[in-house]
C-alpha cells in the first residue's frame, strides 16, 4: 500500500498542476462568457451561447485529442501534453463556470440593479461594488463542486500522456499487474485530494457571507 | 471541401463506432439504474449496517475519476482470473459510476417527498415497503426524471473513456483512422461533431420538455445536488422509527 | 374495573422528547368511548407532540399509551394494530398528490387491512359520500379546494374504520369559509358517536362540540373541564389569560 502510494505520488504534482491551472483559466474566461450571455442584444448573446453549448456537448477527451493531436501538432504550434490539457479543460470548465456565474448574477435581486441605476453608478462600479460581492456568495459552492469535478476530469490528461497519478498507476500496473491495488490507491488519492477543495470552499463561503452581513 | 470528401470515407466506420457507443450507454444504464435505486434505498435504510456500505460505495463511485474506475475493472478482473472483453469491463465500470451518480439523484427524489406524506402512511398503518412502492416512488419519479435524462447525456459522452481500454467505440474508430491516414483534424472533428450533434439534440429535447427544471448539460455535469442533510424527510422519519 | 367504565384511550405519564429535549411532561389523560375531547393551548404548548405520541408518530420517551386497556408499543404488531384503530387528520392534509381522491381513500384498506379492492372501492365511495365529496372521487387532490382536501383526508382516515380519530388543527390552514365545511363534517362525525381528540383554535367548535376541553401550556395539562364550564369559568390564571387573548383577537 505505502509502496504503491510512493510510486503514484510522483504523479501528484501534475494532477494538482493541471487542475489548478485549468481552474484559473476557467475562472477567468468564464466571467466574460457569463456577462455576454446576459446581454440584451442577441448578437452579443448568441456567440457566447454557441461557445458554451459546443464546449459542453463534446466529451472532454475528444477536446483534448483535438487540441493535442490537431491544433497543437502543426509546424507553427507544438503543445506539450500539459499545455494541451490545461487549454482543453480550462475552456470546458470556463463554459461550466459561466453557467454558475450566470446563476450568481441572476441571484442578485432586480432591486439591486435598479438601485445602482437610480444612483447612476457606473457599470464597472455596479459590478465591482454591488453585484459581484453578492453574486460571489452564491457562486462559491458550485465553483468548489466544479473544482472537484475538474480534479477528476484531469485524469483524462493521462490518455494523451500527461504524467499524472493515473498515468503512473497505469505504468505501475503494466509492470506489477496489480491493477486492483494500484487503482484503489489511485482512486483514494483523488478522493483525498478533493477534500481540501471542499474545505477551502466551505471556509470561503463562511468568510464571504460574514463579510456581506458586516457591510 | 476536401474534409467533406474524407468524411464520406470515414462515415460508415464511424457509424459502426456510434452503435458501440450507444450500446455501451444502454448497457451501462440497464445495469446502473437498478443498482442506483437499490443504493439509494440502502442509503436511506434504518439499519446502519445497510446504510454505511451504500454511502461508502456512492462516495467512492462519485469521488474517484471514472477513468480510474475503468482501469480498476480492466486491469483488476484478470487478477481474479476473469478474462472479460474490454466492452464488458467498460460496461461494468460505467454501470458502477452510473449507479453512484443516480443513487444520489434517486435519494434526492425520495427526500423531496414531504415528511407529512410518510407520516400519513404510518398513521394509516402502511408497511415500509408499501409506503415506498405506493406513495414515495410514484411521486419521486417525477422529480427524478429530468436529472436522470441529464445524466444520460453525460454518460453518453463518458463512454468515450472506453477508448482507453480499446473498446471499438466512436472515439477509438476516429483515432485508429487518424493513425492510418494522419488526418487527425478531419477524423477528430468528425467524431466531435457526432458526439456534439447528439448531445445538443438531446439537450434541446430536454429543454423543450422541461423548460424550467431542465438542467443544462452543465447542470448535469455538476454532481447532482447534495440532498439537504439538515432536513431529509426520510432520515427524520426513519430516525423516529428507530426510537 | 368493568368494561363499561374502562376508557377507550388512556395516556399514563406520557413524555415526549426531541433529542433529549423534553417538550411534553408527564401527561395523563383518559378518553371514554364516544367522547370528544378538544385540546387547546398556546402555540408551542406541545399539543401536536402529544397527539402524535398517541399513535406513535412520535413515540413517547416515557409513559404508556393504552387502547382499550391494552398497552401499545414495543412490538411492530401492536403498533400496526394501534395505527389501524387510530385515525389521524393532519393540519396540512398530507394527501398523496399522485392518487385520486378515491385512490387516496382506498389505499390503506387495501394495503393495510387487505380488503379486496372491489369492496374497498365501495366503502371508499361511501366514505366520500359521507363527507359530501362523492362527485370528486376521480379528481386528484391538487384540483380540489383546501376544504375539500381536508374532507378527503377525513374520509381516508375513516376508511380504516378507526375507534378514535385524532385531528391536529384540521382547519388552521384554511380560510374561515372552507374551514366551516370541515368543521361541519367533524360535527356530524361527533354526532354519530365517533371518539375524537381534536387540537383546535376554533373556540366555538370546542365549546359546542367537545364534551371536554383540555388546556395545555408548556408541555403540561394546566386545566380540564366540561367544555362549557372551562370556557365560561376557567380556574387557572394561565387559562384565563389564554382565553382572553383568543377572544380579543
Ligand atoms: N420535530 C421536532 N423537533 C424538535 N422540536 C420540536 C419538534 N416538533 C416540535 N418541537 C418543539 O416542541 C415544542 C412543542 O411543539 P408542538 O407540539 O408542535 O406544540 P403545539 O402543537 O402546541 O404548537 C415546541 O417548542 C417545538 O419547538
Ligand atoms: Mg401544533
Amino acid at each position: 500500500m505505502s509502496t504503491i502510494l510512493s510510486e503514484l505520488a510522483a504523479g501528484i504534482p501534475q494532477t494538482i498542476g493541471i487542475t489548478l491551472a485549468s481552474f484559473v483559466v476557467a475562472a477567468v474566461l468564464g466571467l466574460p462568457l457569463a456577462v455576454l450571455r446576459r446581454s440584451e442584444l442577441w448578437l452579443v448573446r448568441l456567440p457566447a451561447v454557441v461557445v458554451v453549448e459546443v464546449l459542453r456537448a463534446v466529451p472532454p477527451i475528444v477536446w483534448l485529442f483535438l487540441i493535442y493531436y490537431s491544433l497543437g501538432s502543426t509546424d507553427q504550434v507544438r503543445l506539450t501534453t500539459l499545455q494541451a490539457a490545461v487549454i482543453g479543460l480550462g475552456l470546458i470548465y470556463a463554459a461550466h463556470l459561466s453557467e454558475a456565474y450566470r446563476a450568481g448574477l441572476d441571484a442578485v435581486p432586480v432591486g439591486q440593479w435598479e438601485a445602482t441605476r437610480a444612483l447612476a453608478l457606473p457599470r464597472a462600479q455596479t459590478y465591482a461594488r454591488v453585484i459581484l460581492p453578492q453574486a460571489l456568495v452564491v457562486v462559491v459552492p458550485p465553483m468548489a463542486t466544479f473544482a472537484i469535478a475538474l480534479l477528476k476530469d484531469s485524469a483524462i490528461a493521462s490518455v494523451i500522456g500527461a504524467t499524472d497519478i493515473t498515468f503512473h498507476a497505469v505504468q505501475l500496473t503494466q509492470q506489477d499487474l496489480n491493477g486492483l491495488g494500484n487503482f484503489t490507491v489511485a482512486g483514494l488519492l483523488y478522493i483525498a485530494l478533493g477534500v481540501p477543495f471542499a474545505l477551502v470552499a466551505r471556509a470561503a463561503d463562511r468568510v464571504l457571507s460574514r463579510r456581506l452581513v458586516g457591510v | 471541401m476536401s474534409m467533406l470528401n474524407e468524411w464520406q470515407d470515414y462515415l460508415p466506420d464511424f457509424l459502426d463506432g456510434l452503435v458501440v457507443t450507444l450500446q455501451l450507454t444502454g448497457v451501462s444504464l440497464l445495469l446502473g439504474l437498478p443498482l442506483g435505486l437499490a443504493l439509494a434505498l440502502a442509503m436511506t435504510a434504518r439499519r446502519r449496517a445497510v446504510r454505511w456500505p451504500a454511502i461508502l460505495l456512492v462516495e467512492v463511485g462519485r469521488g474517484a475519476p471514472a477513468l480510474v474506475v475503468l482501469y480498476f475493472v480492466y486491469y483488476g478482473l484478470p487478477q481474479l482470473s476473469l478474462t472479460w472483453s474490454s466492452f464488458a469491463c467498460a460496461a461494468i465500470a460505467l454501470a458502477f459510476t452510473t449507479s453512484a451518480y443516480t443513487a444520489d439523484i434517486f435519494r434526492a427524489g425520495i427526500n423531496s417527498i414531504p415528511v407529512g406524506h410518510r407520516e400519513a402512511c404510518q398513521a394509516l398503518g402502511l408497511s415500509h415497503g408499501k409506503e415506498l412502492r405506493l406513495v414515495v416512488l410514484p411521486q419521486a419519479i417525477r422529480v427524478v426524471v429530468p436529472p436522470l435524462v441529464g445524466f444520460c447525456i453525460l454518460l453518453y459522452q463518458g463512454t468515450s473513456l472506453a477508448f482507453a481500454v480499446s473498446v471499438p467505440e466512436l472515439l477509438s474508430r476516429a483515432y485508429s483512422q487518424a493513425s492510418i491516414t494522419y488526418q487527425f483534424t478531419a477524423t477528430l472533428t468528425l467524431a466531435g461533431l457526432v458526439y456534439g450533434a447528439i448531445s445538443l439534440a438531446a439537450v434541446a429535447l430536454m429543454r423543450a420538455r422541461w423548460p424550467r427544471r431542465a438542467p443544462t448539460v452543465a447542470g448535469a455535469a455538476l454532481p447532482p445536488e447534495r440532498p439537504d442533510r439538515t432536513n431529509p424527510s426520510w432520515e427524520t422519519t426513519s430516525e423516529r422509527r428507530e426510537r | 374495573m368493568t368494561a363499561e367504565s374502562r376508557p377507550l384511550l388512556a395516556l399514563d405519564g406520557v413524555c415526549v422528547a426531541y433529542r433529549h429535549h423534553e417538550v411534553v411532561h408527564d401527561v395523563s389523560l383518559e378518553v371514554a368511548s364516544g367522547e370528544v375531547v378538544a385540546l387547546i393551548g398556546p402555540s408551542g404548548a406541545g399539543k401536536s407532540s402529544l397527539l402524535r405520541a398517541i399513535n406513535f408518530l412520535e413515540p413517547p420517551s416515557k409513559g404508556r399509551v393504552l387502547l382499550e386497556g391494552a398497552e401499545v408499543g414495543g412490538s411492530r404488531r401492536s403498533l400496526d394494530a394501534l395505527r389501524r384503530d387510530v385515525g389521524m387528520v393532519f393540519q396540512s392534509f398530507n394527501l398523496f398528490p399522485h392518487l385520486t381522491a378515491l385512490q387516496n381513500v382506498m389505499l390503506a384498506p387495501v394495503h393495510t387491512l387487505g380488503v379486496p379492492p372491489a369492496q374497498a372501492r365501495e366503502r371508499a365511495m361511501q366514505q366520500l359520500t359521507h363527507v359530501g365529496l362523492a362527485d370528486h372521487a376521480h379528481v386528484k387532490p391538487g384540483k380540489c379546494s383546501g376544504g375539500q382536501q381536508q374532507r378527503i383526508a377525513i374520509a381516508r382516515a375513516l376508511a380504516m374504520e378507526p375507534k378514535v380519530m385524532l385531528f391536529d388543527e384540521p382547519t388552521s390552514a384554511l380560510d374561515p369559509e372552507l374551514g366551516a365545511e370541515v368543521l361541519a363534517t367533524m360535527r356530524s362525525l361527533a354526532a354519530e358517536g365517533m371518539t375524537m381528540v381534536v387540537v383546535t383554535h376554533e373556540m366555538h367548535f370546542a365549546e359546542d362540540v367537545a364534551d371536554r376541553v383540555v388546556f395545555m401550556a408548556d408541555g403540561r395539562i394546566v386545566e380540564q373541564n366540561a367544555a362549557g364550564k372551562l370556557m365560561r369559568d376557567p380556574q387557572h390564571p394561565r387559562t384565563q389569560r389564554f382565553l382572553n387573548a383568543v377572544r380579543n383577537r
